[in-house]
């Protein structure tokens, strides 16, 4: 990874929620590097701000104090309307509850994100690499839940960002499933030069990524690194 | 079609059935302002022809006798372009197979039809031959009610002699779109005749040779700002032939009661529909704040791949636009309809040679536009929420809701008291404040538009109660043509039949005050008089002051004086001197701007022997009494019109019957629409909020009716309480109403009987449980199960 630049750059970054009249500190200046071309796993606690660290990243929230860069410009100055030019072009979303549009079918919910991106793929394409090309007009209640999620991978990769985001993407599936998920990611990962990040609370899957980001009480505890990642296929459950 | 768009469709056909509600609300707003409006342009648009094609005169001069020539002068006057002179009088006419005689106008028209001021159409028959002198043609609709056609004779007193006339044809003029007998304000087409009789016939028959007592003319075009003071120039170079009134067109009969008709219809037309249109946006809002709810995840996800606000935001403005675009264009075709049912109504009261409901694009496109607008209007709240939503914030499941404790749990003995299901839906209301308070508006609004019914109903029975039992108490007025002595009072005193009589002298004059005029009259009555009670605006009594003037408020109020005041009385009549008349009280007066004072006292101050002008009395009702009665009467010299009181009332409230009754049907309908399109809505939207909770309810094992009854009783409580406050704001606007109605010839009192309360309260609580049939389908239909693993 040495070799790779690095992508997004997040210094000294600090997330207050106000709950009430509690003001609760989640993110307590995190600093990490994401580099091109990686596949980041985020690991830590429930509560300790996986989350909350992934949705800096990915450009839904902004941080309370600290700066996060994206390729040498700071995102983390953006507006409402700079940031959602960031996300249409740079950053692909796959959510633990899918989130799909109930009633859109999936050619039509990968369609949501193909029609405002600058060069996208055609949906029925992305749907193919998810291995969903038999089920293009099925809608999501007809789709089991690994379906579902391979159909909001399709949704995000469909504009080929540069960035993916995965939150718990397999933490609804079971093993089968989750199998050919983690396949999907890899793949995307290593064929198309997406730089992968992903929460996950699966030990397992260590042994998949480039480095894992370990996060304990809003600050990276450690990051550790794995010079030889393994196929999802071969991951030792 | 874009994936965003075909959601939208996908998101409407899911709620189809809560848009179409709202649509309805919105079509209800839009159907009565195209319809109103339609009928109101197409009003203005056959008077338009009919006053052009018939030349109908700018101002109209009423005189004693006047020589042919010196009125032809007055074509000199600036800003006159022609001038036309006439003879008209005011008959009885004997009809076979009625008691009664019937008073009748008449009205020269040149022996040989020429296009003159005020021209008639001939309907049925033709205009005046050359062969008999005595040939008369009839207003249509007198002559449709009394059975008259071409052909057949009839016999009249005209200036005191009996004579035989031959009806040639029937016909309809400009100048009496609408007519009523003097001093009646209905009508009543067969109780008061017009008819037209030749020049020549008229100047025999009534001593008129070169002589009119009356004049019509036109004014040139830029003249026409100045019609007042041309008709005080004609009136004073007049005055030495007896003017008894100038008015301008404005101030004419028929055409001043179109142009109020009219004014009104545009008035109600942008006034009643707000009241939709409101509740429609507000009940939307609803909608949309719950669709935004229901789909944060949805749209946090959008905005997570990149989707801006202005995307979202036109995204749910369509969906709204939708139920907008649909309203509208229902609201135009009801609005089409509604106009055709109004105009139609119209061609009962006013005569147009042709009067038909047209489609008027540009009406239908304001509808349109307005509709959207409303509609927009309704998403703002939910926009907003959209807007506010961070995607991070949005995605994350919805924070349950503040759950703390209602105000009403502080009522220890009140709360305590309610059954659990009660309870839970107190809180429900009170804790969703918005939603609770526009269903109540909503109910408000509903019920205000049912009180606006019934009041409509409840004030016209007022008003015919109050003029016909309370004011005039007397069966028959005799009025004369000229002011006779007292003794002709007494001779109808004497009359058979008769079994009380009270005199009356009418004095045509001009008030004045400073710089405010009106014309009118002052009626002297009878003090401690049985057959004439004026009243005060409270409806009590007010007894008669031995000197001084009883004036009614509106006609203070117009001359800017106050009791106790002066108030200068310039005759019209006779010697014209200004008698200084002191006004003693105010009074209400339902028809005209009535000023009594004492028979007596008038007549002293006029300072001559006591005279009189109408005779009011009290009739036996045996019939034996009232035909000799009858017969006296047509003989009677001198007698102008004869009107019948009980016949008005009659007339009055056969009117009633016929336009009122279904005026508050189509209102009561159109509050069901309002009632029904927000409780469904409403409901609509507590369910899809409630799945779960109703779910446990049901595994709970809750039968679906005790499900559904949450529903009602939570419809119950906003509508009764909505209800409880439209009675006195519907009261408030049926005030507002009947004071837009006021003219110088009538006012409305405000009224609504208690029992007219209980009835838009019952028609209320029918209409909740009316739309619980559809609220328990609903319910029927839901998954519960699924409901109960649903992840919000």
């Amino acid at each position: 990874m040495s070799t790779s630049h690095v992508l997004m750059k997040l210094e000294n970054v600090h997330r207050t929620f106000q709950v009430g009249e509690v003001a609760v500190h989640v993110l307590r200046g995190v600093d990490l590097d994401v580099y091109a071309g990686e596949l980041l796993l985020i690991q830590g606690e429930s509560g300790s701000g996986k989350t909350t660290l992934m949705n800096m990243i990915g450009g839904i929230d902004q941080p309370s104090q600290g700066t996060i860069s994206f390729e040498g410009e700071e995102i983390s100055k953006f507006g409402d309307r700079r940031l959602t030019q960031f996300r249409r072009d740079q950053v692909g979303f796959v959510f633990q509850f899918y989130n799909l549009v109930p009633t859109l079918s999936a050619l039509e919910n990968v369609a949501t994100a193909t029609e405002i991106a600058e060069n996208p793929m055609d949906p029925a394409e992305a749907l193919d690499l998810v291995g969903l090309s038999e089920r293009l007009n099925h809608f999501p209640s007809q789709l089991s839940g690994g379906e579902q999620q391979r159909v909001a991978m399709a949704r995000a990769i469909a504009k080929r960002p540069k960035l993916m985001l995965c939150d718990e993407p397999t933490g609804s599936l079971d093993r089968e499933n989750t199998t050919k998920i983690l396949e999907l990611l890899q793949k995307i990962n290593q064929e198309t030069d997406t730089t992968v990040v992903m929460i996950t609370h699966a030990q397992t899957m260590r042994q998949m990524a480039n480095r894992i980001a370990i996060i304990g009480d809003g600050v990276i505890d450690r990051v550790i690194l794995n010079e030889n990642p393994v196929p999802a296929r071969e991951l030792v459950w | 079609m874009g994936a965003l768009d075909r959601k939208l469709l996908r998101d409407i056909g899911q709620s189809w059935h809560m848009l179409l509600a709202i649509s309805a609300i919105i079509a209800a707003g839009i159907g009565c302002f195209v319809g109103m409006m339609s009928a109101a342009q197409n009003l203005e648009y056959a008077r338009s022809n009919y006053y052009s094609s018939c030349r109908l005169a700018d101002f109209w001069i009423d005189l004693k006798k006047a020589p042919v020539q010196e009125v032809k002068r007055l074509t000199a006057v600036r800003g006159i372009s022609e001038i036309q002179e006439r003879i008209q009088f005011r008959v009885l006419l004997d009809l076979p197979g009625t008691e009664k005689p019937i008073g009748t106008m008449v009205i020269s028209l040149p022996d040989e039809a020429e296009s003159i001021i005020n021209n008639i159409i001939i309907r049925t028959g033709t205009y005046f031959t050359h062969g008999r002198a005595n040939e008369v043609i009839i207003a249509e609709k007198f002559a449709h009610a009394r059975n008259i056609k071409p052909g057949d004779s009839i016999s009249a007193i005209l200036n005191n002699q009996r004579k035989e006339l031959i009806v040639v044809g029937t016909a309809i003029s400009a100048e009496f779109v609408y007519m009523v007998s003097p001093g009646s304000m209905i009508d009543d087409p067969g109780t008061y005749g017009l008819m037209y009789i030749k020049q020549s016939f008229a100047e025999d028959t009534f001593g008129f040779h070169g002589a009119c007592n009356s004049v019509v003319g036109l004014l040139a075009p830029e003249a026409q700002q100045e019609v007042e003071s041309i008709v005080n120039t004609l009136s004073d170079r007049l005055e030495s032939y007896g003017v008894f009134m100038g008015v301008p067109r404005s101030e004419q009969f028929s055409p001043m009661v179109l142009d109020a008709e009219m004014t009104q219809l545009k008035n109600i037309a942008f006034i009643f529909p707000s009241f939709f249109l409101v509740v429609a946006a507000l009940v939307l809002n609803v909608l949309m704040v719950r669709l935004a709810e229901q789909q944060r995840t949805v749209i946090g996800t959008l905005k997570a791949i990149g989707y801006g606000n202005k995307a979202l935001m036109f995204h749910f403005l369509k969906f709204a636009a939708t139920a907008g675009f649909a309203g509208g264009i229902l609201g135009c075709f009801l609005g089409y309809w509604l106009g055709a049912a109004i105009t139609k109504m119209y061609m009962e009261y006013f005569t147009f040679p042709q009067l038909s409901n047209i489609f008027y694009p540009l009406l239908s496109l304001a509808g349109m536009f307005v509709s959207i607008v409303f509609s927009m209007l309704g998403t703002l709240k939910g926009v907003r929420h959209i807007m506010q939503m961070e995607p991070a914030e949005a995605m994350r499941e919805a924070a349950p809701q503040v759950g703390g404790a209602v105000f009403l749990e502080k009522i220890h003995l009140f709360w305590q008291n309610l059954d659990a299901q009660w309870q839970m839906i107190l809180r429900g209301l009170l804790r969703n404040k918005g939603r609770t308070a526009v269903a109540v508006f909503s109910a408000v609004m509903g019920s205000s538009i049912v009180v606006l019914a019934f009041g409509a109903v409840d004030s016209m029975d007022e008003m015919i109660h109050l003029q016909f039992e309370r004011v005039l108490r007397s069966d028959y007025h005799l009025t004369f043509q000229n002011e006779m002595s007292h003794a002709a009072f007494d001779e109808i005193r004497r009359l058979p039949g008769i079994v009380h009589a009270e005199p009356v002298v009418i004095l045509p004059c001009t008030f004045q005050v400073g710089n405010h005029s009106k014309r009118g009259a002052i009626m002297g009555i009878t003090g401690n008089g049985e057959l004439t009670c004026p009243l005060d605006e409270n409806g009590d009594a007010v007894s008669l002051p031995a000197t001084g003037l009883l004036m009614t408020d509106r006609l203070m109020e117009r001359l800017g004086i106050s009791a106790g005041d002066f108030v200068d009385v310039l005759p019209v009549k006779g010697e014209r001197s200004i008698h200084k008349l002191p006004v003693v009280q105010g009074i209400s007066s339902m028809l005209g701007l009535v000023v009594y004072a004492d028979y007596n006292w008038l007549n002293a101050v006029l300072g001559r022997e006591k005279v009189v002008s109408e005779v009011r009395v009290l009739a036996a009702h045996s019939a034996a009494g009232k035909r000799a009665f009858m017969e006296r009467v047509r003989a009677m010299p001198g007698l102008e019109t004869l009107t019948d009181l009980g016949e008005q009332k009659q007339a009055l409230n056969r009117q009633m019957d016929r336009a009122m009754r279904s005026s508050v049907l189509i209102m009561i309908l159109f509050a069901a629409v309002i009632f029904f399109g927000a409780i469904l809505n409403g409901t609509m939207v507590a369910i899809s909020e409630r799945r779960r909770e109703m779910a446990t309810f049901r595994t709970m094992g809750y039968f679906e009716n005790e499900v559904a009854r949450l529903f009602l009783r939570e419809n119950l409580v906003t509508n009764v309480i909505g209800t409880l406050i439209g009675l006195p704001i519907g009261y408030w606007i049926l005030t507002l109403t009947m004071q837009a109605f006021v003219t110088d010839a009538y006012s409305f009192p405000a009224k609504l009987k208690p029992v007219s309360y209980v009835y838009t309260m019952a028609c209320a609580v029918l209409f909740v449980f009316m739309s619980q049939v559809i609220v328990r389908r609903t319910l029927r239909k839901q998954n519960w199960v699924e409901a109960l693993s649903l992840k919000e």
